[in-house]
């Protein structure tokens, strides 16, 4: 049994919203290598969790994991009650539409969809009629700052404009947790501040859960609790009042 | 659904480069999928008519099976196979359309014996042909070998030109390589008329008579090194006597021939008639530098060892020859099609309801023989000019090699198609990926791939088979095809092609397709 880390702060939610048991992901790179490495995690509801380490630490593959995008080679994920790794993949899918959200270090929106096409994009996935996705879209879109650049395509636009796009599409279907994999790596320091200030902005004023994994140490100063991961393996670096004093 | 039906719209639409292409590449296999379905078995009404029309038919059957074999022909001394000697024991289209093949014996009886058609035979097989809706007329090339012909020549004004030192009376011209062919006067025979050049036509008073009409450009073939040709041609009016063998049937049905007990008989000229062709023009060596130069040309004629007479008088003579033991000597069958367009089609139904016999069209054997100077003889072409137009490697059986190079541009329209789709898809992985990060299950992403590649190879294959089709549709309106018969064509055509460029698009989209949804959202988008 790994470390187990639990939510420090209780009483803000009947119960966690994620938990991770005894993950573990290896890659065969000429000999095996664990990317994760008997992970033990929990987040509660409204939490903001900051994963640092270094690069090739295992950071994105765990979040991968957690978010239901990959598969562990053992260990369990459970989001929001529903055991992710008993899941097949149609239930994958849509466990990833209606609960989860996330955002990409390389912002990954569709090249050719206009910035309120690739913030519509999950809206539609869900079958909601078209007025329910226009208006939600424009919503998310003025929520990140972008609402005079709906029509604008990905190229058009700078770097934390289209993560801003990223992230206002990671959160069109209200998702009970948001996941961030360095989404400030590939930004400038400051927009990479207007980012982080963004996140801290919609965890606080509405509840928003995030996991961020990132090797951007000033993420800690806006988290709830601070996590450190070293060869797939994690470790407790501050819970809320540390990281935040 | 409908949300994925507009995403998969903004992608054709926001995608223009890789549409554009993805259309015109699938266009690009619909067209030459239509072109190799559809043209490559039609020809304009006009092609070959001179062919068509002395021939009597659009397709020929022939007794015996064609083996071709290249060596020999590339073997042969220029001019000499041209017109061998045995044409006059394998008459007819087979020995006319290539001679060379019956002299190096490769025209060989297939397994069931028919050494000819006879009257039943030829009246089954029509009969047939009408059941299965595929002829409108069955002709057959009725004919009798000529053992020996001569005439006396004189003075007069041939079409090879006049002989002004010849004078009645003096020893006849003698040659052996004739024969006599039967022609119907009667309705639904084409009529010799638009061929005759002196004298008349054979008409229905002359059915039953001793008369004839011969080739006028004949006499031309003395011209040619190494051919026993008199230089002249039966004048009209004068009288040729032809010398028939005796023709009994042996027990397994085939013809034998007696030259001991041959009968002479004689026929009067009634008129000269003349078949052309085409016109071969070339510019001479030497010629065409340092400027422009008028190139020369040679009109081509289908000249032939026919001696044409009435379809009664060859019944009267075969009965004689025969003493009543054959009642009709066909080599080949003349099946007219009415249509050029649809011709090839025909055949490969023919060769399916009569595999042990050999039909081949018209154009497709006059396209064959062309390609060896053939059928018509060459005076003023120079030979380094239709040498060098000869195959050099082995010729093969014409119908099968053209067949096979159908294969080969319909598998490469398919390989096309697929390709097509295969990239459209293989382009498409990160997107893919995004969608399943986003939360779109396989199914759906399977859908809006596979939507796109439909739709745009359905758009790329109706605008090929547009292009190709209006060609073939041309094809069939100028071959007289009636209105419903072009648009049930059109149709079987259109579902063929589309179907098989749709089809081939979804099956090689549907592989990549499939193995990438196949994979965890990460490891899509890790592989980009």
């Amino acid at each position: 049994m790994g470390l187990v880390i639990s939510y420090p702060r209780s009483g803000l939610s009947p119960g966690p919203i994620l938990i991770a048991r005894e993950l573990y992901k290896a890659y065969f790179l000429g000999k095996t290598v664990y990317a994760v490495n008997n992970v033990d995690l929990t987040v509660m509801p409204g939490e903001f969790l900051v994963v640092l380490g270094p690069s090739g630490s295992g950071k994105s593959t765990l979040l991968s994991l957690l978010a239901g995008l990959d598969r562990p080679i053992s260990g369990e994920v459970i989001l929001d009650g529903h055991v992710l790794t008993s899941l097949n993949e149609n239930q994958l899918a849509d466990m990833r539409r209606r609960k989860v959200g996330y955002v990409f270090q390389f912002f990954n929106l569709v090249p050719h969809l206009t910035a309120y096409q690739n913030v519509s994009l999950p809206i539609t996935l869900t079958g909601a009629p078209d007025w329910f996705v226009a208006q939600r879209a424009a919503e998310l879109l003025d929520l990140v700052g972008l609402a005079g650049r709906r029509g604008h395509l990905p190229a058009q636009m700078s770097g934390g404009e289209q993560q801003r796009v990223a992230i206002a599409r990671a959160l069109a279907n209200e998702p009970r947790i948001v996941f961030a994999d360095e989404p400030t790596g590939n930004l400038d320091s400051r927009t990479g501040g207007q980012i982080r200030s963004l996140f801290r902005e919609l965890n606080r004023d509405f509840g928003q859960t995030f996991v961020v994994v990132t090797h951007d140490e000033r993420f800690a100063e806006a988290a709830d609790r601070v996590l450190r991961l070293i060869d797939g393996r994690l470790s407790l670096v501050a819970g809320v009042e540390e990281s935040r004093s | 659904m409908s949300g994925l039906a507009s995403l998969i719209l903004t992608n054709v639409r926001r995608n223009l480069a890789r549409t554009t292409l993805t259309v015109v590449g699938m266009g690009l296999a619909a067209l030459i999928m239509t072109a190799s379905l559809t043209l490559s078995e039609g020809y304009p009404a006009a092609a070959y008519e001179a062919y068509r029309s002395y021939l009597g038919g659009d397709i020929l059957i022939y007794a015996e099976k064609i083996w071709v074999r290249g060596s020999d022909i590339n073997q042969s001394e220029s001019g000499t196979w041209q017109f061998a000697r045995l044409t006059a024991d394998v008459p007819g289209p087979a020995g006319f359309f290539q001679p060379h093949l019956a002299a190096g014996g490769y025209l060989r009886p297939s397994a069931a014996p028919k050494g000819f058609f006879s009257q039943d035979a030829v009246r089954e097989l029509a009969a047939r042909l009408a059941a299965a809706g595929l002829a409108g007329a069955v002709r057959p090339y009725f004919t009798l070998p000529a053992a020996k012909t001569e005439f006396a020549g004189g003075t007069g004004t041939g079409f090879g030109g006049s002989r002004p030192d010849a004078a009645v009376g003096a020893s006849p011209y003698v040659y052996t390589d004739s024969y006599l062919r039967a022609w119907d006067t009667g309705d639904g025979w084409p009529s010799l008329a638009p061929f005759v050049v002196a004298g008349r036509s054979l008409g229905a008073a002359d059915e039953g008579r001793l008369v004839c009409l011969v080739d006028a450009t004949r006499g031309k073939l003395a011209q040619l090194p190494g051919m026993d040709f008199p230089p002249e041609v039966p004048r009209v009016g004068e009288t040729l006597r032809v010398l028939l063998p005796r023709l009994s049937v042996d027990l397994a049905g085939q013809p034998r021939l007696d030259y001991i007990g041959a009968v002479w008989v004689e026929l009067e000229v009634v008129g000269h008639y003349a078949v052309p062709t085409r016109e071969a023009t070339w510019i001479p060596p030497g010629r065409g530098e340092g400027g422009a130069t008028e190139p020369e040309a040679e009109q081509l004629y289908l000249t032939s060892p026919e001696i044409i007479i009435p379809w009664d008088t060859a019944e009267a003579l075969l009965d004689v020859v025969s003493e009543g033991a054959a009642d009709l000597w066909a080599s080949a069958l003349a099946v007219e099609v009415g249509s050029l367009a649809r011709v090839e089609s025909a055949v490969t139904a023919l060769a399916k309801l009569f595999p042990d016999l050999g039909p081949v069209s018209v154009p497709r054997q006059a396209a064959v023989a062309n390609a060896h100077w053939l059928p018509e003889p060459v005076f003023r072409v120079p030979e380094s000019e239709w040498r060098s137009a000869q195959p050099s490697g082995q010729v093969g059986e014409p119908v099968r090699i053209s067949a096979a190079f159908n294969m080969i541009f319909f598998a490469i329209a398919a390989l096309l198609a697929a390709a097509n789709a295969i990239v459209l898809v293989l382009e498409r992985q990160r997107e893919i990926g995004i969608l399943k990060a986003i939360g779109a299950s396989s199914r759906e992403v399977m859908l809006m791939v596979l939507g796109e590649v439909v739709l745009l190879s359905s758009l790329g294959a109706a605008g090929g088979f547009v292009l190709a089709e209006a060609m073939a549709v041309w094809n069939l309106i100028s071959n007289g095809t009636p209105a419903l018969a072009v648009l049930l064509f059109v149709g079987s055509d259109m579902a063929r092609v589309l179907g098989l460029t749709v089809s081939f698009a979804l099956v090689f989209g549907l592989l990549p397709a499939m193995r990438t949804t196949g994979m965890t959202a990460m490891e899509v988008l890790r592989k980009e």
